[in-house]
């Protein structure tokens, strides 16, 4: 079963956070410092579970989204971003439908293991079952 | 204006005078010419009575060369009776047209003279100066006579016997008046001719002045409408003349200088105002007289009445038919009020901007704080999971508490800053879904508490409104509610309403609140009594909900029976017009 997840932000504090919360739930971690770091390891071949950061500078959340689909790195994946409250979503205009959920800051570490593993739970679901 | 008025007033009786005058001389000449007619006329009487009188005397002596008088009768030459034969004065009649009349000593004996009663004067006698002339003096006599009371143009000469006595005379005349009836005749319709030219002339220039009169009130009447209109015009409006005297003015323009219309027309810069000004004002004349076309330029200037005003000059020279500079029209424009109306944009506009900087600035802090409470927030509940001392477990809450605190004060004053930046569009919004929406973002809170939280809006309400701040209004009041309801206490949510305005209310069971507290709590960062020393709250959460209502253009306000006997916070938002659904669920 796929447990992989990536965090992309550009904060080092909060990475390490999501690191300690998915070792405690066994789940692998990528870590990503920019949207460019995200892409390369997509390139290599990542597919899981995504919490992406909105604003992040030189390339943001959705400049990333739009990077991953536009290099059809997209499929595979399930994206979440990570939002502070009232944050602008002037950009995300198109880009919804490649997103499943928004998880605001800052979280609580059950809510992020249950929404992590449900996403998980999903990804690793046959498409043939779902229809099935 | 003054010079013109004095010339145009002359002007007429001058006129009429001449007018008078031409007539006068054209009768007195009339009058010198009839005279010297009738001289003539007169004169040519007498030689006609001359010519008569030789006529007579040519007759006469056809009969006999010699007068005698013989047994009371006159006689000429051997044997013609005199004595009423008429013949010889009837044919000086039908030659000469004279009344000729032979007098036998002072008595007429033949004669064509006749009476008022038709008849011949035959005895009727000669009196009068010519009797003293032809009888008394034996000599002839020319000129007027009266006979028989009437005057004529007369000639009577003596006629004498052999001895040369005077025993009688022949008379020729014609009467004054039927003589000069031609003369009068002709006198008349002179005089007629005269007097209707010189009529003429004299109704000529009266009709001139009468017709210069018209236009002179045709003019002054436009002349008033032409100032009335300039009066009416609120910006002071002045013209000058090519040597820069005021020539016109308008009200508004006295008000600003202070001085009358009389004070002002007729009088240069330079008797109006101080040397240096007047110089300055002088200068930009000429400048603009001498290039043609418009000169526009703000200043700011003095008002008599000590105001100062932002003004703009408009001015333009317009020159004669010669071409030449004949002077100047000015208009000032008042630009005070426009240009505080600019500053005011500008000034709001600076405002906006501020506030724009403002929101950006929070979204930036609120992103900064997020960040490093976001491992704070996600780590703490781990760490206490692992610590079995209840000392350090007690430390650790007291953290994760401050931590809330800073969240919440985050989001909160993002919220409000969020909110106040800018009005939002007010689209139809479902009231109960957003309630529900808010309910479960404080389902956490309730329940904490046992609060029961019961939404009784009716599920087709719709009102105008932003379903975003709908739902931030909505928790904001929840999680009061939830913090202030009674232990397991209940909390509605209802609206009431009609087409244009919907009353909604939140009533919780819980602490209450004091009357002088009910107008303080929507203020931000108040705290009531009761939640003074509860670090969990912040005191925005009914700021943000004033702010949220006024945005709707609503009214929020509490009511409360008093403390411990329960809070109620109502609010008013706008119906989306449809408004026939929502009673329904009070008839249940």
């Amino acid at each position: 079963m796929n447990k992989k997840i990536m965090i992309v932000d550009d904060n080092e504090y909060v990475r390490a956070s999501v690191d300690i919360i998915c070792e405690s739930g066994r789940l692998e971690l990528t870590s990503a410092a920019s949207g460019m770091e995200c892409l390369e390891h997509l390139e290599q071949g990542f597919r899981g579970v995504i919490l992406m950061d909105i604003m992040m500078p030189e390339m943001d959340g959705w400049d990333t989204i739009r990077e991953m689909v536009g290099r059809g790195l997209y499929e595979g994946n399930i994206v979440v971003m990570l939002t502070g409250m009232g944050e602008p979503d002037s950009k995300m205009d198109g880009l919804q439908e490649y997103v499943s959920d928004y998880m605001t800051k800052p979280f609580n570490p059950d809510e992020l293991l249950d929404s992590l593993e449900y996403y998980l739970t999903l990804l690793n679901t046959p498409v043939d079952d779902h229809e099935r | 204006m003054n010079h013109l008025k004095m010339a145009t007033e002359k002007v007429p009786i001058l006129l009429l005078i001449t007018a008078v005058a031409i007539a006068f001389v054209m009768m007195v000449a009339n009058r010198l010419v009839l005279e010297q007619i009738r001289e003539e006329a007169v004169r040519q009487a007498t030689r006609q009575q001359e010519s008569s009188m030789a006529a007579f005397w040519e007759q006469a002596s056809r009969r006999g060369n010699l007068f005698h008088i013989e047994d009371g009768r006159m006689i000429l030459g051997d044997y013609y009776v005199l004595n009423g034969s008429n013949e010889i004065p009837d044919r000086i009649f039908h030659i000469t047209g004279s009344r000729a009349t032979i007098f036998m000593g002072d008595t007429r004996i033949a004669t064509n003279v006749m009476k008022a009663d038709g008849t011949r004067a035959i005895g009727t006698k000669l009196t009068g100066p010519a009797y003293d002339t032809v009888f008394r003096q034996g000599m002839r006599y020319r000129g007027s006579a009266d006979i028989l009371g009437i005057p004529y143009f007369t000639a009577y000469d003596p006629v004498r016997d052999a001895s040369g006595k005077v025993i009688g005379a022949l008379f020729v005349g014609v009467k004054q008046s039927e003589y000069l009836a031609r003369y009068k005749g002709i006198a008349l319709k002179i005089t007629a001719i005269n007097g209707t030219l010189a009529a003429i002339f004299v109704l000529f220039a009266v009709l001139l002045i009468l017709n210069r009169r018209q236009s002179e009130r045709e003019i002054r009447t436009q002349l008033l409408f032409q100032q009335h209109l300039l009066d009416t015009i609120p910006s002071p409006i002045f013209s000058k003349d090519a040597l820069g005297r005021y020539t016109l003015c308008n009200k508004a323009f006295q008000s600003y200088v202070g001085l009358t219309r009389e004070e002002l027309i007729g009088k240069s810069v330079f008797e109006l105002w101080p040397e240096e000004l007047a110089q300055r004002y002088y200068d930009m004349d000429r400048e603009i007289m001498e290039a043609t076309g418009t000169q526009i330029y703000e200043s700011q200037v003095c008002y008599a009445d000590g105001s100062l005003r932002d003004v703009m000059f408009h001015k333009a020279s317009f020159r004669d038919e010669h071409g030449t500079p004949g002077g100047l029209v000015g208009v000032i424009l008042d630009i005070t009020e426009r240009k505080a109306a600019e500053k005011e944009r500008s000034l709001m506009e600076a405002q906006r901007h501020r506030s724009r900087m403002m929101e950006s600035l929070m979204i930036q802090l609120n992103h900064d704080l997020n960040t490093p409470l976001t491992p704070l927030f996600a780590l703490l509940p781990m760490i206490r999971r692992k610590v079995e001392d209840a000392g350090v477990d007690r430390m650790l809450e007291i953290c994760q508490q401050c931590v809330n605190q800073i969240q919440g004060l985050a989001g909160k004053s993002f919220d409000l800053v969020r909110i106040s930046s800018e009005r939002p569009r007010l689209l139809p919004v479902n009231l109960a879904v957003a309630a529900d929406s808010a309910m479960g973002d404080v389902a956490e809170a309730l329940a904490e508490r046992g609060v029961i939280c019961c939404n009784a809006i009716d599920p087709e309400l719709k009102v105008l409104g932003s379903a975003e701040q709908l739902t931030l209004l909505f928790k904001n009041l929840l999680s009061n509610a939830a913090r202030y309801a009674a232990q397991n206490g209940k909390v509605v949510l209802s609206a009431t309403g009609w087409e244009d305005e919907v009353v909604v209310s939140v009533r919780d069971d819980g602490v209450g609140l004091d009357r002088e507290h009910l107008n303080l709590i929507f203020d931000e960062f108040y705290k009531a009594d009761s939640a003074r020393h509860d670090l969990t709250t912040q005191g925005l959460g009914l700021a943000i909900c004033k702010r949220i209502v006024t945005n709707h253009d609503g009214r929020i306000w509490a009511e409360s029976p008093g403390p411990g006997l329960g809070t109620t916070i109502f609010f008013t938002l706008k119906g989306d017009g449809s408004g026939d659904a929502f009673p329904a669920l009070y008839d249940i």
